[in-house]
């Protein structure tokens, strides 16, 4: 009898966690565990022949900053230096009952306004949305940050969110996990094998680890070795299951402080902002329209008939196991929906703190009820997701065809239907938080009851506003207007923060 | 302004302006107070019989009920301490599982980390669980509150009130009339109903009475709710197996008032013990399948041989309805669904759906619909199943006593809801930040703390033991003996009520 295929009778805290994958997926879980656990080795196994990461880059959330500050330690100068993203707040959606709307990441409905008596959602409701916050402001003047004296500007980043291209963002956190101690291999796994769970090679050589962490993206290598399969689909939800982008040059137009988002006859189009060049992507239902035609609409979109727009298959959904014994999935592993939120890369951090936590609160001895917790804690925030997307697709009046008639038919919320229809009752009250499923959420009240607002769901109850409050509102909204009128544009602010950075980076990385 | 397509006109939702309760306990007084106080332009009607009586003991609170008082509606802490004559308590002594004794009160004992420990403070609690907060502490030592300036009591904070259930209706009552809510006394003869809603009540006396809505506080009868629009009644007997109670008191010689309610395991059931001024009011509370009246009273009598009062015996069955708003009928209370008093729950439960009802008529300008009408279901009933749910822990955990009852208890009670937050505590421990996220649902009224005091109170085993270095050790005991050394200096309930009543005291 061979002892050493026994399972271990007295488990013993994860000293060795492999982290596979070749995109952001990877590079952050295995830099982020190597900061969190600096006692606890991490190997990175990335497979050399893995196609190059899509050139239209992405758009995330402030909580995606926070996380490269916080939970990696890079400083700002590093990541201007090295990944070169441009600062978004937040998105203009063409899209919903009023045609288009602006939704930011500093929305206050969630809680009161002082000196009112009306809550902030209906005050922005009564009067429009394009001045209802500071960003909103910048964003419907085209400004990025406000004035800060003559000369000067204030970067308010708690509440803007980075756009990012893969190429010079992988180059970052390549540098942030090799100065951070990371082993970094190249491989392809091709079998996991069990007692021990040993990860074998293409070359045929062995990995063993205490923990595997599959951030493979879409593909999850990892947990499809380990027979973890089981998948929730949310085709009735996210009914674009495919998509097509291209990154064209920016040329002389000037940089937007947000994201755009489009509805399309046949699905919706969005428009991520890049130093010098442009992230466009065609989302769309096969049944509607052809992929030759959806493409070629996107090259002409793009202006430049010699892009080749790069395909993508979607299969909206997510793992009905996050974490199965030794494997664990991250990222796009563990569940996907469409780009309409942006929250990709927020999903990830998500994931990776409380794969940390988890880690942290067990001595590094994750039992079953960890591994169960943590794969709700990743579910949970996939299907508010899935809700939210299920909320755009059903509220998206002004869409004539065929598609959108399909689509307002068969959206379907879930956990979140009870919230929405509660909204169509009271309207933005801050009392719908006690309708979220679970607290705080990771969509969040803020961003629902924007969208809903901003999407025009109707609602039976307006409060009467008192004409003094309603007087001093618009007050406000006008002042914020003329401030924003004389903001800063995107290019002077990234100009004059990779300028400040060029002499010297303040703490440099090898 | 964007115009939007309205499916759903608000005039064809009718408007609220009008009010009956039906009840003159502290229900249907608690309600009325907080719907005239938070909507005065509604006409509020309270008919109460005093043909039945109320049948109401003396009962403990918790931290809700003065802040709801004092805070939100705005009631007069001279004239409420006047005419109530409340006394404190900081919490629950619980004389249940393998320690002596635990204290549950309304602050932070477990979900906290104290500075420069690497783990939250339950972990070092399975030896010592006394003074980690600051009520703990004084009720461990028998006192009410902190001394502030000039030798004071400092009543402030998560306090709450034992009170005698006599003195506090007839103090609402009067509050309510003075704030204009109608007063009738009357007995219902019959509720007329027409598509499940109530049209019309008719009296006793010969009248016949509407409105616009009716609050069912007509106790475990449940005239409306249950009788004339026959909601549906979930029984809690897989998780609560107590059926009745015996109660008894005496007049309180040199005892001195203890500022915290005692729940004390008995053979079969528990038993309780509030605290008035004058008076010691017992109850044990007990199943009837493992005990009969007769030796339920005869364990009282004997464990309690001070007991001047005959003792009398109460029914109840636990459980609540499916929905307590019902087209035009919305019952409060026991009307809407009763626990034992083991977490002293039921006042907070008026508050938290009186609250909930003034906020639906406020949220919906007076006409409620459907969808408010749902979530106002919903977030009573998740409140009723976390309570449940909540006491489950006491009965499943409490090893004290090996008798039928109490091993019948350990091996059937349901954990509810709670049996994920239950399996991850057994797995990682008293660890907040983890448990947190098993909790089932939200709004949530104990939180992690809650469950926390029972499980590490009554010393619930986890895998993941935490060998505490003697620096953590020092470290814990430092931080208790800051609490205790506080604590110590602090007024019992007798010298704060001293205190209140000498002429120079102010509230403010």
């Amino acid at each position: 009898m061979d002892l050493n295929r026994l399972p271990r009778m007295y488990p013993s805290p994860i000293q060795h966690i492999l982290v596979a994958g070749s995109g952001t997926d990877a590079l952050l879980a295995a830099a982020t565990l190597k900061r969190s656990f600096p006692g606890i080795t991490i190997t990175l196994l990335r497979d050399p022949s893995a196609p190059a990461a899509d050139p239209a880059g992405e758009s995330t959330t402030p909580a995606v900053l926070q996380h490269i500050c916080n939970g990696l330690g890079l400083q700002g100068a590093d990541i201007h230096l090295y990944a070169r993203p441009v600062w978004t707040l937040g998105f203009r959606y063409l899209w919903g009952a009023r045609g288009t709307f602006y939704r930011s990441f500093d929305a206050p409905y969630g809680g009161g306004l002082q000196g009112f008596r009306t809550e902030p959602g209906f005050l922005a409701a009564e009067s429009g949305l394009d001045n209802s916050t500071l960003s909103m402001a910048l964003m419907s003047a085209g400004k990025l940050f406000p004035k800060d004296g003559a000369n000067s500007f204030k970067p308010i980043e708690n509440v803007t969110g980075l756009n990012f291209r893969p190429e010079p963002l992988h180059a970052l956190l390549l540098r942030a996990c090799t100065a951070l101690g990371v082993n970094i291999r190249d491989g392809k796994p091709v079998a996991l094998t069990r007692n021990p769970d040993t990860l074998v090679l293409e070359d045929g050589s062995t990995l063993a680890a205490d923990l595997y962490v599959d951030a493979t993206g879409a593909e999850a290598l990892l947990a499809t070795l380990a027979g973890n399969t089981e998948w929730v689909s949310y085709a009735d939800a996210c009914l674009c299951p495919r998509a097509a982008t291209i990154a064209r040059r920016r040329g002389s137009e000037p940089i937007r402080p947000f994201s755009t988002v489009e509805t399309l006859d046949s699905g919706w189009r969005w428009r991520v902002e890049h130093d010098d060049s442009i992230g466009l992507g065609h989302a769309w239902h096969p049944d509607f329209i052809s992929e030759d035609q959806a493409c070629a609409e996107l090259v002409a979109k793009g202006g430049d008939s010699a892009l080749v727009p790069r395909v993508h298959r979607w299969n909206p959904g997510r793992r009905k196991e996050a974490w199965a014994g030794s494997v664990v999935t991250v990222g796009d592993a563990s569940g996907f929906v469409e780009p309409l939120s942006a929250l990709r890369t927020t999903h990830l951090v998500l994931h990776l703190n409380w794969l940390v936590r988890v880690l942290a609160a067990t001595d590094g001895l994750p039992g079953a009820e960890s591994r169960r917790t943590y794969g709700r804690v990743v579910a949970e925030a996939w299907d508010e997701n899935r809700d939210f997307h299920a909320l755009h697709y059903r509220f998206n009046p002004s869409g004539k065809s065929p598609f959108w008639e399909t689509a307002r038919r068969d959206a379907a919320l879930e956990k979140y239907a009870g919230l929405v229809e509660l909204y169509g009752s009271i309207g933005p009250s801050a009392a719908l938080s006690n309708c979220l499923p679970v607290w705080p959420g990771f969509v969040g009240i803020d961003s629902w009851i924007s969208a809903l607002i901003g999407l025009g769901v109707p609602f039976r109850h307006h409060p009467p506003i008192p004409p003094q409050e309603k007087k001093a509102w618009d007050a406000t909204c006008e002042q914020r207007r003329a401030s924003a009128r004389q903001a800063v544009p995107a290019e002077l602010c990234i100009g004059a923060a990779r300028r400040a950075l060029k002499p010297q980076p303040r703490v440099p990385l090898p | 302004m964007v115009s939007l397509p309205d499916s759903d006109p608000s005039s064809s939702v009718p408007e609220i302006r009008s009010v009956l309760v039906l009840g003159g306990g502290s229900a249907g007084l608690l309600a009325a107070l907080t719907l005239k106080r938070l909507q005065p332009s509604l006409a509020v009607t309270l008919v109460y019989s005093s043909a039945l009586g109320v049948i109401g003991v003396g009962e403990g609170t918790t931290a809700v009920f003065p802040a709801h008082l004092f805070e939100t509606l705005g009631i007069s802490k001279e004239e409420f301490y006047a005419e109530a004559q409340p006394t404190w308590k900081q919490g629950i002594r619980f004389l249940w599982g393998p320690r002596d004794e635990f204290f549950y009160d309304f602050e932070f004992q477990y979900d906290q980390q104290f500075r420069g420990m690497p783990k939250p403070a339950g972990y070092y609690a399975g030896m010592d669980c006394s003074d980690l907060s600051q009520a703990s502490a004084l009720m461990a030592r028998g006192l009410a509150f902190p001394t502030g300036p000039l030798g004071r009591p400092v009543i402030k904070g998560q306090y709450a009130f034992h009170i005698e259930n006599h003195r506090l209706v007839a103090c609402l009552e009067t509050i309510a009339r003075r704030n204009g809510v109608e007063f009738a006394d009357d007995t219902l003869e019959r509720a007329e109903t027409a598509a499940g809603q109530v049209t019309a009540l008719h009296f006793k006396s010969g009248v016949i009475r509407t409105a616009d809505l009716f609050v069912d506080a007509s106790g475990f009868s449940a005239e409306l709710i249950g009788k004339a629009l026959e909601e549906p009644f979930q029984s809690f007997s897989s998780g609560l197996f107590c059926d009745r109670a015996v109660i008894g008191g005496w007049n309180r010689t040199d005892e001195p008032i203890m500022p915290y309610t005692t729940a004390e395991t008995m053979d079969s059931g528990w038993c309780w013990q509030i605290e008035h001024e004058s008076f010691i009011n017992r109850g044990y509370v007990y199943a009837s399948a493992f005990i009969s009246d007769e030796a339920a009273r005869a364990e009282l009598l004997a464990k309690n041989p001070q007991i001047s009062t005959t003792p009398r015996v109460v029914n109840f069955r636990s459980g609540r309805y499916e929905r307590s708003w019902v087209g035009n009928v919305i019952a409060v209370g026991n009307a809407s669904g009763f626990v034992e008093p083991l977490e002293a729950t039921a006042l907070a439960q008026i508050i938290y759906e009186s609250r909930w009802l003034v906020e639906s008529l406020r949220l919906t300008g007076g006409k409620p619909d459907e969808a408010m009408r749902a979530t106002y279901n919903r977030l009573v009933s998740i409140a009723w199943d976390e309570i449940r749910d909540f006491l489950a822990f006491h009965y499943k955990f409490n090893t004290r006593l090996d008798t039928p009852f109490w091993q019948h208890c350990r091996q059937n009670t349901s954990l509810g809801n709670y049996e994920d937050l239950y399996r991850l505590y057994r797995e990682v421990g008293p660890n907040p930040s983890m448990l947190v996220q098993a909790l089932p649902a939200r709004p949530n009224i104990y939180g992690v703390e809650g469950f926390l005091s029972m499980l590490v109170g009554m010393q619930v085993p986890y895998d993941r033991v935490h060998l505490a270095t003697d620096q953590e050790l020092g470290l814990y005991e430092r931080h208790r003996a800051g609490i205790a050394a506080k604590a110590k200096a602090g007024v019992s309930v007798s010298g704060a009520l001293d205190a209140i009543r000498r002429p120079s005291w102010q509230w403010t």
